[in-house]
């Protein structure tokens, strides 16, 4: 081989790498971008997040506490709030308050709790044969504007229509921009191997970046789950650090298949690569 | 494989690859970031590192200590509450009142007793104590409260007695209820008004104490 074609050959060497660099870079910050949208951005996702952290089971207790102190303090009977704590009424309350964060709803009325707690708890004193008073209404109606008020405060998630409001204006031309870096470097990485018409020049770049793509989304996301983001942060409240330990750790494990599903493309292009190489040494 | 790119680089190269995009993702990345995560690190992170449920302080005092006879007591010596410890216990002469005291006035301390207010002062400390309770439990007799009569405070630290020098019917938003300037020492006991009623009520039912007795606290 001739001097001017190593160098050639050099020249061309270092064009793919820094393109299949580039490919590497943009395919993951599409991969960053897919998982935002798949989680962050999810409604349903924070749905799930909010059932399974534990986060409900933190809301309930918060709100159990509270509205037991309220019912001494009223001299209610505290069984009256028995049917306004279940884990399926704070999830309708909690759920309502995501859809509203993501737009997907209106914000929480309390309009018919409150007519129904004011009832259940008229119509608990009423049996214990006390006259409703005027007064008593009015003691009445304070208390249960208070618990409702106590609804807001122990399931409401601050920030967090700050951050998705931010997300979502961002998200959209981030992944359209993202995408077309993403095709455009694929592209070239094509363009360079119609000139060289030699496939096994082509796919080791393919197979480093799919390489360090698993890396990225396998190691990173390891690491960080193993100092356990947050669990050792302390937060305060307990129900925001509960959400904050599930989010953040799913949204991580979302990183996974992505990282494994690159390995096997990479396993895939290597087994390709080799018996390309042996088919050709076969036919020298 | 191919000539130049060599085995070395199969694994270099994705190692250089990943390296580099974490460092340029964190280099652009980070300082946008950043200004967020410390603000939330501000709103939402706490000293307590894990969910405090509190102690009863009172358990920790041995049967043969004496805390009565003190006159003062000395800052190092004193296990400070936490909020939601129980670190002391509230009678008053004449009445049925006989309640565990805790430091706080959250929900959780007053459905289990009386709670402190924690930006007041404790008893010993030379300022004005502010505790509350329910009407309807634990001060539901604090109406029976006589002027001249003595509000008995034992703690985890030594035996406080104060004199009822008033008692008033304020409003919860009447400020003038309370003195946080005080520089003697003197106690505000406060329950819900009218005693016995049903649902919540605007006013306020007020004793107000005087210091007696009980070591006060000396910073060495």
């Amino acid at each position: 081989m001739g001097h001017k074609q190593l160098s050639k050959e050099k020249a061309h060497y270092r064009v793919m790498v820094v393109l299949s660099f580039l490919l590497t870079f943009f395919s993951f910050l599409l991969i960053i971008a897919g998982v935002v949208q798949a989680t962050l951005l999810n409604a349903s996702y924070f749905k799930s997040v909010a059932k399974s952290s534990g986060y409900l089971e933190e809301c309930q207790q918060a709100l159990q506490e509270t509205f037991t102190s309220h019912a001494t303090a009223a001299n209610v009977e505290p069984q009256v709030f028995e049917s306004f704590l279940t884990q399926d009424y704070i999830a309708k309350i909690v759920n309502t308050n995501i859809d509203y964060i993501y737009g997907n709803g209106d914000v929480m009325d309390y309009t018919q709790i409150n007519a129904d707690m004011n009832q259940a708890i008229i119509a608990s004193i009423e049996a214990r044969g006390i006259e409703v008073t005027e007064d008593i209404e009015t003691g009445i109606q304070m208390l249960v504007d208070t618990c409702c008020a106590d609804y807001q405060n122990n399931t409401n998630l601050p920030f967090l229509e700050f951050v998705i409001r931010g997300l979502e204006i961002a998200q959209k031309p981030m992944m359209y921009i993202l995408a077309v870096l993403t095709i455009a470097v694929l592209f070239l990485l094509v363009f360079m191997w119609m000139i060289s018409r030699k496939l096994e020049k082509f796919l080791p770049f393919l197979f480093d970046c799919s390489v360090a793509l698993a890396i990225l989304s396998i190691v990173f996301p390891a690491l960080a789950l193993a100092q356990k983001i947050f669990e050792r942060v302390a937060i305060s409240p307990e129900r925001v650090r509960v959400l904050l330990v599930g989010y953040v750790n799913g949204i991580l494990m979302r990183f996974f298949p992505v990282g494994i599903a690159m390995l096997i493309f990479a396993g895939v292009l290597m087994f390709i690569q080799i018996r390309k190489t042996k088919m050709q040494n076969k036919n020298a | 494989m191919n000539r130049i790119h060599g085995r070395k680089s199969y694994i270099a190269l994705p190692i250089l690859f990943s390296v580099l995009t974490a460092l340029i993702l964190y280099f652009t990345v980070w300082p946008t970031v950043a200004p967020y995560y410390s603000l939330f690190s501000i709103l939402l992170t706490s000293e307590e590192q894990e969910e405090y449920n509190g102690v009863n302080l009172m358990e920790q005092i041995s049967a043969g200590e004496n805390l009565a006879n003190r006159e003062s007591i000395s800052v190092s010596e004193i296990s400070l509450p936490r909020e939601g410890d129980q670190y002391g216990n509230l009678t008053i002469e004449g009445t049925s009142v006989d309640a565990p005291v805790f430091y706080g006035d959250g929900e959780k301390q007053l459905n289990q007793g009386v709670g402190t207010y924690a930006f007041g002062y404790l008893p010993g400390q030379g300022g004005t104590i502010l505790m509350g309770a329910h009407t309807n439990t634990w001060f539901s007799d604090l109406g029976s409260a006589k002027i001249g009569s003595i509000i008995k405070l034992e703690t985890n630290y030594g035996v406080y007695e104060y004199k009822i020098v008033d008692a008033q019917v304020k409003d919860h938003q009447d400020r003038t209820a309370y003195d946080f300037s005080r520089t003697d020492e003197n106690i505000i006991l406060y329950t819900c008004y009218p005693f016995g009623t049903i649902g919540f009520t605007t006013q306020r039912y007020f004793v107000y104490g005087e210091y007696v007795s009980g070591p006060v606290w000396v910073y060495e």
